[in-house]
């Protein structure tokens, strides 16, 4: 009998619950997306120091969804308090009706069982779909193909999400329960008529208020630009705190604002619903500011992580083609009592090489280029100081032979060889003369390239120079580049690893760098834009319940309003305007936040490489758009039909 | 005098088959302009249901009302929003008022879903406010004021678009007898110097006497039909008494 009244009422108010059944699906949608992230690094090929990295990462993760799995709850329970709020009428008649309250309580169980358990599993099929859907858009987004990237089902994953969820409704009953024993009958019944208190200020305190919010925001521009959010100093920390109260007093005195504009102008304040509208929007501003300004720095670091994963992403692409031109890079510091590798090693067995010698010199980079003042601090201070390395003409001669590359002829001159962007720029700019041994030499030519495998492009500048003046030198560094390799990869590591145990040298084998990077940036990248859109997720679904609880809470005054003979096209476009207001007023403040933010944390990102802010900004914001979107309608029409409700 | 409402035959019935409650059950009677009718009843007697029809919020069973040679069971039901907001003016017992609005937006409210030019609303809102005695509560929120000065609030909210016909639902209801009294005072100034058409529906003789015409209502038909004429408003209101115990009297039958 229960069971069918629970069924019945979820059938009734299916509308109600709509919003409430999408919260929860998409939440263990994304849940099971995250966590079956953890059984797709089989696919990483992984050496012990990576292996120790990514279990470090592997427990922030756990972390991570820990965090998860806190804020769905939260939104899960501002769900169903929703769904109480507008139900409590209803609950109010089962009491007096002498209902004992174990049985309402049974009833809301039972209702909260039925939704859990369909929303928990559609979403696990939706997870399940969107994680295959996921590598396909991952794999797409290296430009790589990846064999082990394929559709996996995983268990923990499953699992995990069953037991979590199980977890949160579980405590989502007793809290229900908990209501229900709690709360007094004449409250339930009366619900509907409790009165909002309106805050009214005065003009000018409000005016004064907005002011200061526009100063501290604008002097937490300042500092974080300042910051350049290269370090935690005070900049930084006083960034975060003036942004964060400037964010505040400004949704604060914003109604007060807005009212006095409009209601300035009378043309607008009084034609239509406007004037109804502007009321609406400035009491609901003013008992929620607070909430408001959460969800704008919610939104705020939403935008950064995402698009900071984003960047993140297309650093890697940008990167991996350029660093990483041989097939393997074997390579050892020289110090006096190491020995050369090629007299242990059979180097012609493995593949087709070429070995190069790298001398050290005592000529620093801001000798050679007076246009050093052209990179941002930190890089400058990073690479003024640098000391160029060197290598004999006719090293690189055998290296472009192999490579297939043109050949250089110096004559009182040298080359300058570079693989970072910024530094080509500053040489471009103009190359100083150097003396090296009493001989002057000319700046010839520049070079855009790498000369062997680095885990990212980061040589600032190497030169060039005649074998005559190189040879007196002592040998830094061996180089052995691989145009091709004659074996696996596996049968290449156990070929070298016996030599491994006497001395030590770095082997660079390229596709291996790749699969690393690859698995390690796709999880930071991952869970960068994971986290991003959980919490735009959070942000918007907030929104849409504050505004359905609204749309309930104020069906007296639509019913009044159509009463008075207002049309329902009016009372709809006064309810999208409403909307529309209180869901982009925090979504515009954190976007102008954001675009201070990622200008500055993009020149971070820029250290690693060049990134597009724009095109990351703008698949950012269209993903935002996306789920922003859909709630928007969502909450629009579902407002209207709660409003509209009967006649 | 020409009618400005002419209700005829209008029945309205609740329930289906097996069980018809007939709340109107075939009332008959006209309003003239500038007209102030009571309507009175006991609670059931179908005075509210009579009032819905008129208003169009509820729809009669079969019958005709006429307002201003309009049918209005003829008007489609997307029409019926405009109809309201043009010819009619409503006054309810718990006064309605929009609470996140101040006085003046209160009343100006049902100019601006008329579409009206701004200054002039402007100036018929002020008009209004000094005709009710309300100026200096324009600026105020309904919570700050008193029963009585939110029921003028909305008294000037119904009368500004000047409307064909006032229906007015109780509207002392839940108020004192001070403030109901200057309501009612409020109500014959506007049905005297701005000829308002009024229709009140109350169970109350006090609130009813300051009517010309009152139709008593019992079980769905008209009982009976006072007109005041030419007699003082305490002779009135004794004549009124003397039908309510007459209505009320029925009850000991059994």
């Amino acid at each position: 009998m229960y069971f069918k009244l629970a069924l019945n009422n979820i059938k009734k108010s299916y509308k109600d619950y709509l919003i409430y059944f999408l919260t929860i699906t998409f939440g263990i949608c994304l849940f099971y997306l995250f966590n079956s992230l953890e059984s797709q690094k089989a696919m990483m090929v992984l050496d012990p120091l990576k292996a120790v990295a990514l279990t470090m990462l592997n427990k922030s993760l756990s972390y991570v969804s820990f965090f998860m799995t806190v804020v769905l709850a939260f939104l899960m329970v501002y769900a169903n308090q929703f769904l109480i709020k507008r139900r409590k009428k209803e609950i109010g008649i089962y009491m007096t009706l002498g209902m004992e309250r174990r049985k309402i309580s049974f009833i809301l169980v039972l209702e909260t069982l039925i939704i859990g358990f369909i929303s928990l599993f559609a979403g696990l099929i939706l997870g399940i779909l969107g994680s295959h859907f996921l590598s396909i858009i991952t794999a797409k987004m290296f430009e790589v193909e990846m064999k082990e990237f394929q559709f996996i089902f995983s268990k923990v994953a499953f699992n995990k999400a069953i037991i979590n969820f199980s977890v949160i409704y579980g405590l989502m009953m007793i809290l229900n329960i908990f209501n229900i024993t709690k709360v007094k009958l004449i409250d339930l019944l009366l619900a509907s008529k409790k009165q909002q208190d309106l805050k009214i200020k005065g003009k000018f305190i409000s005016i004064l208020i907005f002011m200061v919010s526009l100063i501290t925001l604008g002097v937490s521009y300042a500092f974080i630009i300042k910051n350049g959010m290269m370090s935690f100093d005070k900049y930084f920390k006083w960034s975060i705190v003036l942004g964060l109260i400037g964010t505040l007093l400004f949704f604060m005195s914003l109604s007060g604002i807005l009212m006095d504009i409009f209601q300035s102008n009378k043309k607008f304040y009084l034609r239509n619903l406007n004037m109804f509208s502007l009321r609406q929007i400035s009491s609901k501003v003013n008992s929620t500011y607070i909430m408001i300004s959460i969800l704008t720095i919610l939104l705020l670091i939403a935008f950064g992580t995402f698009s900071t994963g984003m960047g993140i992403v297309s650093v890697v692409e940008n990167n991996q083609s350029k660093s990483l031109p041989m097939a393997m890079t074997l390579s050892q510091w020289v110090d006096s009592d190491s020995v050369p590798l090629d007299n242990k090693i059979n180097m012609d067995e493995i593949g087709d090489y070429v070995k190069m010698l790298i001398y050290p010199s005592d000529i620093q980079l801001n000798e050679l280029s007076k246009h050093t003042e052209l990179l941002d601090e930190t890089q400058a201070d990073l690479i003024k100081n640098y000391s160029i390395e060197v290598m004999a003409e006719s090293t690189y001669n055998a290296y472009a032979k192999m490579m297939k590359l043109d050949l250089i002829e110096l004559n009182h001159e040298y080359v300058m060889i570079t693989n970072m962007e910024e530094m080509m720029n500053i040489y471009k700019k103009g190359l100083s003369d150097i003396t090296f041994n009493n001989e002057v030499l000319s700046p010839k030519n520049m070079l855009n390239m790498s000369l062997q495998n680095e885990f990212m492009a980061a040589n600032p500048g190497l030169i060039i120079l005649p074998d005559e003046l190189v040879e007196p030198l002592e040998p830094s560094l061996e180089l052995y580049n691989f145009k091709t390799l004659n074996h696996s990869i596996d049968d290449v590591n156990r070929m070298l690893k016996p030599h491994r145990i006497n001395s030590y040298f770095l082997i660079l084998i390229k596709d291996e760098i790749v699969a690393q990077n690859l698995g390690l940036r796709t999880i930071i990248a991952y869970v960068a834009i994971y986290i991003g859109l959980v919490f735009i997720m959070s942000c918007v679904v907030s929104l849409a319940l504050q505004q359905l609880t609204e749309a309930s809470d104020n069906i007296e005054r639509y019913q009044l309003l159509r009463k008075l003979g207002v049309e329902n096209k009016m009372i709809k476009h006064s309810l999208l305007v409403q909307i529309s207001v209180y869901f982009f007023m925090p979504l515009s403040l954190a976007i102008v936040h954001s675009i201070v933010g990622i200008k500055v944390s993009s020149s971070v990102v820029n250290i690693l490489g060049r990134i597009d802010i724009l095109s990351n900004m703008l698949v950012t914001s269209l993903f935002a758009m996306l789920i922003y979107g859909s709630y928007f309608i969502i909450t629009y029409v579902a407002s209207s039909s709660i409003v509209l409700k009967n006649r | 005098m020409k009618p400005v409402l002419k209700v005829e035959q209008l029945e309205k019935y609740y329930g289906s088959k097996g069980t018809i409650t007939k709340a109107v059950d075939g009332i008959s009677f006209e309003i003239v302009e500038g007209e102030f009718v009571g309507i009175m009843g006991a609670s059931g007697s179908g005075k509210t249901t009579l009032l819905n029809c008129v208003s169009t919020i509820d729809k009669a069973t079969s019958g005709k009302i006429i307002l201003r040679d309009q049918e209005l069971t003829s008007i489609k039901s997307r029409k019926l929003a405009a109809f309201r907001r043009n010819e009619l003016g409503f006054i309810f017992q718990d006064f309605n008022l929009l609470d996140t609005l101040t006085g003046f937006e209160n009343i100006a409210l049902a100019l601006t879903i008329l579409k009206e030019n701004p200054v002039s609303i402007q100036e018929k809102v002020g008009a209004m406010a000094k005709q009710l005695n309300i100026e200096h509560i324009l600026e105020k929120f309904p919570f700050q004021m008193s029963g009585g000065e939110k029921q003028r609030v909305a008294s000037a909210r119904a009368m500004i678009t000047n409307p064909s016909l006032i229906l007015a639902d109780e509207p002392t209801g839940a108020l004192d007898s001070k403030s109901a009294r200057q309501l009612l005072e409020s109500f014959q100034h506007l049905n005297e110097r701005l000829k308002a058409t009024i229709m009140m529906v109350t169970h109350d003789a006090f609130t009813a006497s300051y009517c010309h015409r009152i139709i008593f209502i019992k079980d769905g038909k008209i009982f009976n039909e006072l007109i005041r004429g030419t007699k003082q408003r305490k002779a009135f209101f004794n004549d009124i008494m003397e039908v309510l115990t007459f209505l009320g009297g029925d009850v000991d039958v059994l």
